[in-house]
């Protein structure tokens, strides 16, 4: 493992296992993963299609519980909490962004961007403010008022950043950010990732494209549910 | 760090006009069960309103004998004894005699025929009784006088007429001193009775007065329709029964072959079948509202089957359980609580419009009735919106994403 020296550790995975029992069946997604990351970090979390990546992604992200093995994040462990405590930490520690963008059709970007901070009790002056700084932080504030389908596909992930990023996560997940998008909106988003990294915003996308995985600046590689390379990108 | 009510009320609205044919579609299940019940009901309370009202214009503390032994409560004759045997005049005036407890006793015979005077004639009821009916009935004389004992006594040949009967026959005209004919027999008009109108199916209006034995003749009968009598008071009813059936069973060789009821009696008996009515009646307005509930359940797993994406969306951004399970609930009660209000609406307009089209339809609406259709309307909304919130609220946020 790589020193981190005196860096503050924001996540800690030691002997992480995450097996799905299908009927008699037991597929075994993690096994035995073990790495750290520091706070305002840029990880890359590459592998082929069912290397385990997206379980990966989704108990970083607080959505699963591991089978085996502990994840700390900010020194706390999660595989002990109940789904309400897991739920509120989805809410203020982690901002999802979804390589089909995940907004809601029938609301406008604003709205979209203001839905994580009904579940934290803001009042409503509080979340059009918020979120109206946020839509700004992604350049999208004259779009506002747009609907989704009124929006092109970078538009509409850079809304879906915005929503990340309204409750000041401790950490970013992007799972195949760039997917449906074209190469220059792709672009884009992952400059926007670099500059909110550069802000101090810890940032791990999880990709199976080498030219997204070259933006970050460490590489965690998964092959058969196992993390087969640690390093810092090419 | 919960949803508020307000937010959770908005989600539920903007999901609802975001499909407003197929929530207003829904909703009409509730609009009909909720209308059907407020206007079945209140024609239930109308009915029981105008019974009530009726029994008690009869007069007060009525009893009335009637021949042959029937049970008001079901049950059968027992074999052999089903030859009514007759109550009579004589009957009649023993009790007036005897029976202490009672103020009025009236003999009464029931017949109709063709009544005319000169080249007008129209078919009346013919009711003979005795000047005791007056006061047992609170009825009164507008023109000339009612008939007295004596002419019961002497079976003379005059008659009081109805209100409707005089303007038939007599138009403006004075009626007093002239005559009618019924059967042949010429009876002279002595009185005219106030207008009164219908009660229970009987219309005094419609009606000639004539003493009863006169009546009896007229019919060549001895029988008596019944007897009606009142007791002094009201906590004699009892004792003033037990006296009646005392007096005519020795007359009847210890026979009770003869009825008495009370105007309670009857009162409960009639309400009593309205209540029967009323609850059947509402019964059918809840299964169509319980249809309507079905309805709204059916929508809202529609609803979460198509919502599956964002139900993980919002879980994924922090939503918990209870926050799902609100928002759908909330979609439910809303659409059952809209119907309801609309039902209530329908309802109550109908039941209001209703007496106005149909002269005898009363119907009665109450502040409680309304009260409750909405408590039940929102009772039905939670009811059958659990499952489907249920159902929204337990789902995987990983499976929920990934629904296509």
């Amino acid at each position: 493992m790589p020193d981190h020296g005196t860096e503050v550790e924001l996540i800690r995975v030691e002997g992480l296992n995450r097996v799905y029992a299908q009927g008699p069946i037991r597929v075994a997604a993690l096994r035995d993963v073990s790495f750290s990351v520091p706070r305002r970090a840029f990880v890359a979390i590459c592998g082929p299609s069912g290397s385990g990546k997206s379980t990966l992604l989704n108990i970083l992200g607080c959505l699963d519980r591991p089978t085996g093995g502990r994840y700390l994040l900010e020194d706390v462990d999660v595989g002990a909490m109940n789904d309400d405590a897991l739920a509120s930490l989805r809410n203020i520690r982690i901002g999802f962004v979804f390589q089909s963008f995940h907004l809601l059709p029938r609301l406008t970007a604003q709205r979209n961007v203001e839905m994580p901070m009904i579940y934290c009790g803001l009042s409503r002056a509080e979340r059009a403010r918020r979120a109206a700084g946020a839509l700004g932080a992604v350049g999208l504030l004259h779009r506002a008022a747009h609907r989704p389908s009124e929006l092109s596909g970078g538009e509409q992930q850079r809304v879906a950043i915005a929503r990340a990023l309204v409750n000041d996560p401790a950490l970013l997940l992007a799972d195949e950010p760039t997917g449906n998008l074209d190469t220059r909106a792709g672009e884009e988003v992952m400059d926007l990732f670099a500059e909110l990294n550069g802000r101090g915003v810890t940032v791990s996308v999880v990709t199976h494209n080498p030219r997204v995985a070259a933006r970050a600046r460490r590489i965690l590689a998964l092959e058969d549910g196992r993390l087969v390379a640690d390093g810092p990108a090419a | 760090m919960t949803v508020d009510l307000r937010e959770t009320v908005t989600l539920a609205l903007e999901a609802l006009a975001a499909n407003r044919i197929r929530s207003a579609l829904t909703m009409l299940g509730v609009v009909m069960g909720v209308a059907a019940v407020i206007i079945l009901v209140s024609l239930g309370a109308g009915a029981r309103t105008y019974i009530t009202s009726e029994i008690t214009n009869l007069g007060t503390n009525l009893l009335i004998v009637t021949p042959g032994k029937t049970q008001l409560h079901g049950g059968l004759h027992p074999p052999g004894e089903d030859t009514v045997r007759k109550l009579t005049y004589e009957d009649a005036q023993t009790l007036k005699r005897r029976a202490t407890l009672l103020k009025e006793t009236v003999p009464i015979v029931l017949g109709s025929g063709r009544m005319k005077s000169g080249n007008t004639s129209r078919d009346t009821s013919v009711v003979g009784v005795t000047p005791e009916y007056l006061p047992a009935r609170n009825l009164r004389v507008a023109l000339g006088s009612f008939f007295s004992q004596e002419d019961v006594e002497a079976r003379r040949p005059v008659a009081v007429l109805g209100h409707k009967v005089r303007l038939d026959l007599f138009g403006v005209d004075n009626p007093l001193g002239r005559f009618v004919t019924l059967a042949d027999a010429r009876y002279r008009v002595i009185g005219v009775m106030e207008p009164k109108g219908m009660s229970l199916g009987f219309d005094i209006d419609n009606t000639a007065f004539v003493p009863v034995r006169s009546a009896q003749e007229l019919f060549a009968t001895d029988r008596l329709f019944e007897i009606l009598t009142s007791v002094r008071s009201a906590d004699g009813i009892e004792q003033a029964t037990a006296q009646i059936r005392e007096i005519l069973m020795r007359r009847h060789g210890n026979r009770e072959d003869f009825t008495i009821v009370s105007q309670g009696a009857m009162l409960d008996v009639l309400t009593n079948v309205v209540n029967i009515l009323t609850a059947a009646l509402a019964g059918i307005g809840g299964i169509s509202l319980f249809v309507g509930g079905i309805g709204i359940m059916n929508i809202m797993l529609v609803a979460v089957r198509e919502r599956t994406r964002e139900i993980g969306i919002r879980k994924a951004v922090g939503a918990r359980r209870r926050d799902i399970l609100g928002q759908f609930l909330a979609e439910a009660v809303a659409l059952s609580l809209m119907g309801g209000t609309i039902g209530i609406l329908l309802g109550v307009g109908t039941a209001r419009l209703l007496p106005a089209l149909f002269a005898y339809v009363p119907t009665e609406v109450s502040a409680a009735m309304v009260a409750l259709a909405f408590l039940f309307s929102a009772a039905v909304g939670v009811f059958f919106g659990v499952y489907p919130a249920r159902r929204a609220a337990n789902l995987d946020p990983i499976v929920a994403l990934r629904y296509e």
